[in-house]
C-alpha cells in the first residue's frame, strides 16, 4: 500500500470535520446515541389534552356581564326544583348520633 | 319533559366533516348535497354512499352551457397540465385523507389553481393506502371468543409542482390552505437549491489542517481520538456543559 | 390530591388514577432534559470516570414519578389502564361504542 494507514485516517477526520459527520475509528464508547434520539416530553406530558382547555365555569369569569346558561344543568336544576315543590325532593341527612350501630364486628 | 341533548365532550377534537358540502359536479343544475352520517358504515354500503360523479362531459351539458365564460367551461372538463419543462422539482403536495372523494376532489381544485397560476403540476399520484384495523372483544365483562373488527383506510396522493419560483409557491400554498376541505390532511415539502457552503473550510491550508489532525490509533478510553460530531441536539449539550461546569467537577 | 408538585388537572375526564398518571407525565416532563444529560454523561468513556460514577448517582438519585417506565397510558374516557389503544387513546369498551356511534372519523366497522 502506497498511503499509510495514518494519512487516510487523517484524511477521514478532515473529510469528517468538513460534512459535519461522527467519526470514531475506535469505536470509542460515547453517549452520543443518547443525544441523537428526539426529546419526547412535551408529547408524553400533552397525552390527556390543555389542562388550560374553557369550560363552561370559566365563562363567568372572561365574560362577566354575559349571563350564560348551561342547558345539562339548568335541566337539572329545573328537575331538582319540581321535585321539592311536589315534596319529592332529597331525604334530610342524618346525623351520626342518630345511626344505628353496626352489625358484625366491631370495636366494642 | 324537557329533553336535552348531552354534547359530546369529544365533538370538537374529533370534527365530523366526512363529505365536502360543496362537491364537484359535472352539471350544474343538480344539486347534489350531503350532510354527516349518523348511523355505522361498513365496507359494503361505502361504495353507494360515497360515488363522486363523473368528470367526463355530455355533448347535451355543452349545448345548455354555450354561453358560458372560458374559466366556467373549463371546470366541465379535466384539469390542464402545463407540461414540466426543465425537472426542477419544487413542492411535494401529499395529501392524506379518510375517503376518496373528498381527496380527489380537493386534488382536482389544486391542479386547476396550478394552472392558473402557470405552475406546471404532475398530477395526483395515488400512494398506497394504509389499512389499519383494530380487533375488539364485544363485551365489556368476559366472552372473549365474540369480538368486532374495525379498520380505516388511509387514502394518499401525490401531487408535484416543478420549475416555479418560491413566490408563486407561497401563492398556491397560501390559497390552498385558505381554500382547503374538512377531512383532507395536506403535507408539503419544499425544495430549495442553495450555494454549497462547507463549515470549517479553509481552503487553503486543507494540507496543514491534514498534518495538525491527532489521531490515536490505541483503543484505551484515555487517549480519546479527535471525534468529529454531527449536529446534536443543543438543549441537551447546554444542559450537559451547564452540569459538567457546576459543583460536578472535581 | 397531594403531589410534591402542583400539577394541574387535565380538561376532561378525570379519576385517580388519570390524576397520578398526568402528575407522572409532567414531571417526566420537566426531569427529561436532566435524566438526559446525566445518562450521556454516564455513559460517556471519554469523560473522567469521577464524573460518570457522580452522574450515575444522581441518576439513582431522582424520585420514581421522572422515570418514563411509571408512566402508564389509559383511556382518557373512562380512566381505565386495560387495553388501551393507543391511536385513540380509548379502551376498547369506549372505542368500540365511539367507533358505532361514527364519533372516530374514518373508522367502520371491518367486514369482509
Amino acid at each position: 500500500m502506497a498511503i499509510p494507514k495514518e494519512r487516510l485516517l487523517k484524511l477521514y477526520g478532515l473529510s469528517a470535520k468538513i460534512f459535519e459527520q461522527n467519526f470514531n475509528p475506535t469505536g470509542v464508547r460515547t453517549g452520543s446515541y443518547i443525544l441523537s434520539k428526539r426529546l419526547k416530553g412535551p408529547a408524553v406530558a400533552g397525552y390527556y389534552g390543555n389542562p388550560d382547555w374553557i369550560k363552561f365555569k370559566n365563562l363567568s369569569t372572561l365574560f362577566p356581564d354575559v349571563d350564560f346558561v348551561d342547558p345539562v344543568e339548568q335541566y337539572r336544576l329545573n328537575k331538582v326544583s319540581d321535585l321539592k315543590h311536589r315534596g319529592k325532593g332529597a331525604p334530610k341527612k342524618t346525623k351520626k348520633s342518630d345511626a344505628t350501630p353496626k352489625k358484625g364486628k366491631g370495636k366494642n | 319533559m324537557l329533553k336535552f341533548k348531552i354534547p359530546s365532550y369529544y365533538a370538537s377534537s374529533y370534527s365530523l366533516f366526512f363529505r365536502p358540502l360543496i362537491r364537484y359536479q359535472s352539471n350544474l343544475a343538480k344539486d347534489v348535497s350531503t350532510g354527516n352520517s349518523t348511523a355505522p358504515i361498513t365496507t359494503s354500503n361505502l361504495t353507494s354512499i360515497a360515488s363522486a360523479p363523473k368528470l367526463s362531459i355530455n355533448s347535451s351539458d355543452v349545448s345548455a352551457h354555450e354561453d358560458l365564460p372560458i374559466n366556467l367551461k373549463a371546470l366541465y372538463f379535466p384539469p390542464i397540465k402545463l407540461p414540466v419543462k426543465y425537472g426542477h422539482l419544487k413542492l411535494d403536495i401529499q395529501l392524506r385523507s379518510y375517503e376518496v372523494s373528498s381527496l380527489e376532489f380537493f386534488a382536482d381544485f389544486i391542479q386547476r389553481v396550478a394552472f392558473y397560476l402557470g405552475i406546471p403540476m404532475t398530477g395526483p399520484k395515488p400512494l398506497p393506502k394504509r389499512h389499519e384495523t383494530w380487533t375488539v372483544i364485544r363485551s365489556p365483562f368476559v366472552h372473549a371468543k365474540s369480538k368486532e373488527n374495525f379498520e380505516r383506510f388511509t387514502y394518499k396522493r401525490l401531487l408535484r409542482c416543478w420549475d416555479t419560483n418560491d413566490a408563486v409557491l407561497e401563492l398556491l400554498l397560501a390559497y390552498i390552505s385558505k381554500y382547503s376541505i374538512a377531512g383532507v390532511g395536506v403535507k408539503c415539502n419544499l425544495f430549495k437549491k442553495e450555494p454549497i457552503t462547507i463549515k470549517n473550510w479553509d481552503e487553503d491550508h486543507v494540507l496543514e489542517e491534514l498534518d495538525t489532525i491527532q489521531v490515536n490509533l490505541q483503543t484505551n478510553a484515555e487517549t480519546g481520538v479527535e471525534l468529529q460530531g454531527n449536529q446534536s441536539n443543543s438543549v441537551v449539550d447546554s444542559k450537559i456543559l451547564e452540569l459538567l461546569n457546576s459543583s460536578k467537577i472535581e | 390530591m397531594r403531589f410534591p408538585v402542583k400539577t394541574k388537572l387535565p380538561p376532561l375526564f378525570n379519576t385517580v388514577h388519570i390524576i397520578r398518571d398526568n402528575f407522572k407525565r409532567q414531571q417526566f416532563k420537566e426531569y427529561e432534559l436532566l435524566t438526559k444529560a446525566l445518562k450521556y454523561m454516564a455513559r460517556n468513556t471519554m469523560l473522567p470516570s469521577k464524573t460518570r460514577l457522580q452522574a450515575q448517582l444522581k441518576l439513582n438519585a431522582l424520585p420514581n414519578y421522572t422515570h418514563f417506565t411509571q408512566v402508564k397510558n389509559r383511556c382518557i374516557a373512562s380512566g381505565s389502564s386495560r387495553h388501551v389503544i393507543s391511536d385513540f387513546r380509548l379502551c376498547r369498551q369506549q372505542f368500540r361504542s365511539k367507533a358505532l356511534n361514527g364519533e372516530l372519523p374514518g373508522v367502520k366497522k371491518g367486514v369482509w
